[in-house]
């Protein structure tokens, strides 16, 4: 058991590590492939610049914040690599510091180019670009609070950036000297110059290169960062929060995990009890080969017990003069108590009865005292019906209410049944029933069969709910009365077996059958 | 009144003095009779009846072993507790009240039974 927990602990723990790897590894795969382009595109920036120029033209640019730029991303990508392939122990603050040194710079970039550029349109374009590209990737590789903190800075930026600008700036394809001019142009005095700018005019008109206000610029642009902002946003969060989740799944997992054992257990436990309840019931019952040794009688009996024990008794008990005891009884309810209770029976049944001269009922009367009071110390309510059977030079004095006793004569075709209900009361309920126990007899002749049995035979259910029946006993037992009485008993309890379609019984059921032989 | 244990209903009548239990009853062991409020029921019907209590039980078509405690407890109690006895009425058609109504009589002399 131990053992097994502990399997499943370490299966468990594996398997955590299996599912949190991914989560573990996406976000450090996400940054080295950032800090990967940049480290490139900032190179070749640097390297154009060199073969175009000869030179760096921005100095704080090129020669500082550039290489600072290749340096830390450089250092994120190879630690972040190394972490990924596990071949680095460093502690966690310098993956931390490396992350944010990385978005920070990138951030910075997007800054410096909306308010460093001196091309206001490329600035705009690519500030609003690069942005949301930002917004995607510290809500991936940090969290959505931070992607949230970025999108209010580039947004102050945007407009800061505006303001500088001025209301009045347009966007031309030229200076805006070339613009001032160009409109001073068109309403100038002079003709020739005034026609030459409406020729330029007419152009631009028909290349579809009219001036833009910057204001309708930036608004277009404002709607396109806001609508690519919200799933930038939601689509950050969503990987973040599932690889959240994950480590949550597998504490649930291992929950279950542990609830399963514990049912495991419990189940491993009631089936104990179980076990233990079956073995009680039939371990002090007859042998088999305690029947070879009556002489006249045959006897056959068979005990099949429920998966939940239904505290059947019975007791086949010779004695020296050469006659025999019988008892059957059915204890109610189920379980372990009914099955602790019919072991009671036998004993109180054994030590009144075996080898002493009492009378039946008395000896009833006994069993009843003593299981009453053993019941009520146990502070339970089970009772059973339980009638006992004196065989004695061919005739039955019996005593004691429980199912009928059937009767199938030799001479008879049909059997026949002796009612019980008059003999007696349930046993164990009340400390005295003496009032209400009465005897009676009958003959067994030679040939004659008598079957005892309980309430688990005849309520047998076949898939239709109805129950197989007291006739349906006794037109099983004139079948098969020409067998042995072990035979007899075992072909009936395989037929009740095929009335309800089932291997096990529902309910136990007990069947003795005993022919006089001599 | 009425009470619903499992797969049977109890009803009482005051005015006819009638408690009729409908239906199946198979709860396990007699301490969930008692938890369902079978006792309480019953007693309180008994109490509540001026004349004799008229338990019909024409009705109920299955009750296991445990209920066959059930109600024998019950009727040792009312017989202990000195309440008025009653009358039990049932069905010879079904089995298990052949097999066990006669038995009630004989844990207390004054209960009435009466076949159908």
């Amino acid at each position: 058991m131990v053992k097994e927990s502990q399997k499943n602990k370490d299966a468990l723990h594996e398997a955590s590590l299996i599912l949190q790897a991914p989560y573990k590894n996406t976000k450090k795969k996400i940054l080295v492939a950032v800090n990967l382009s940049l480290v490139i595109i900032t190179s070749l920036h640097l390297a154009i610049q060199l073969i175009s120029f000869g030179h760096l033209p921005e100095p704080a640019r090129d020669m500082i914040m550039i290489p600072l730029t290749i340096g830390i991303h450089a250092f994120s990508a190879y630690h972040h690599s190394r972490l990924l392939a596990g071949k680095t122990n460093q502690p966690r603050w310098v993956s931390q510091v490396s992350t944010w040194a990385s978005l920070i710079t990138l951030q910075l970039f997007a800054l410096a180019t909306v308010h460093v550029n001196i091309n206001t349109a490329t600035s705009l374009i690519v500030d609003s670009a690069f942005s949301i590209i930002l917004v995607f990737i510290t809500g991936t590789v940090i969290n959505r609070n931070a992607a949230t903190v970025w999108l209010v800075i580039s947004l102050i930026s945007f407009f800061i950036a505006y303001g500088n600008r001025g209301s009045s700036f347009e966007y031309h394809l030229m200076t805006q000297q070339e613009v001032k001019e160009y409109k001073q142009n068109l309403k100038s005095p002079n003709r020739k110059v005034r026609q030459a700018a409406r020729k330029r005019q007419e152009i631009v008109k028909k290349e579809k290169i009219e001036p833009l206000s910057i204001k309708l610029y930036l608004s277009v642009c404002l709607i396109f960062l806001l609508l690519a902002f919200l799933p930038t946003f939601f689509q950050a969060s969503m990987i973040g929060q599932v690889l959240k989740t994950i480590p949550r799944a597998i504490e649930k997992i291992e929950l279950a995990a542990d609830e399963k054992n514990l049912l495991k257990k419990e189940n491993v436990r009631m089936s104990m009890e179980l076990d233990i309840a079956k073995h009680i019931q039939k371990m002090v019952l007859p042998r088999e080969e305690e029947f070879m040794a009556f002489k006249g009688l045959e006897i056959g009996a068979r005990m099949d017990t429920a998966t939940e024990v239904g505290g059947d008794f019975y007791e086949v008990l010779p004695q020296k003069d050469g006659s025999i005891y019988f008892g059957i009884g059915d204890v109610t309810d189920h379980g372990l108590q009914s099955g602790v209770v019919m072991l009671m029976t036998q004993a109180a049944f054994r030590a009144t009865l075996d080898n002493s001269d009492i009378d039946i009922t008395s000896a009833l009367n006994q069993i009843n005292s003593i299981l009453h009071q053993n019941i009520s110390r146990m502070k339970d309510q089970r009772n059973l019906t339980l009638s006992l059977l004196h065989y004695h030079n061919g005739t039955v004095s019996m005593t004691g209410q429980h199912e009928t006793v059937i009767l199938l004569r030799s001479k008879e075709d049909f059997a026949e049944q002796i009612d019980t209900m008059d003999l007696g009361l349930y046993v164990g309920l009340i400390d005295d029933f003496s009032d209400h126990v009465q005897e009676s007899s009958f003959d067994l002749e030679t040939g004659d069969i008598m079957l005892l049995y309980t309430d688990g035979a005849t309520e047998a259910l076949n898939s239709a709910d109805r129950e197989f029946g007291i006739q349906g006993l006794m037109q099983a037992l004139e079948r098969h009365r020409h067998h042995p009485s072990q035979q007899i008993v075992n072909n009936i309890i395989d037929e009740i077996y095929e009335y309800t379609g089932k291997t096990d019984p529902e309910d136990d059921i007990t069947i003795v059958v005993v022919r006089r032989t001599a | 009144m009425e009470l619903a244990i499992e797969n049977a209903s109890f009803t009482f009548d005051k005015d006819k003095a009638t408690l009729s239990i409908e239906g199946a009853l198979r709860l396990s062991g007699v301490q969930k009779y008692k938890e369902e409020g079978f006792f309480d029921f019953l007693k309180d019907a008994v109490k509540n009846c001026e004349t004799t209590l008229n338990l019909d039980l024409t009705k109920l078509q299955y009750l296991n072993s445990s209920g066959v405690t059930a109600f024998s407890r019950f009727i040792l109690e009312i017989k202990k507790e000195a309440m008025n006895p009653i009358k039990v009425t049932g069905s010879s058609e079904i089995s298990w009240q052949k097999k066990t109504l006669p038995n009630f009589p004989k844990l207390w002399n004054q209960i009435i039974l009466d076949f159908q």
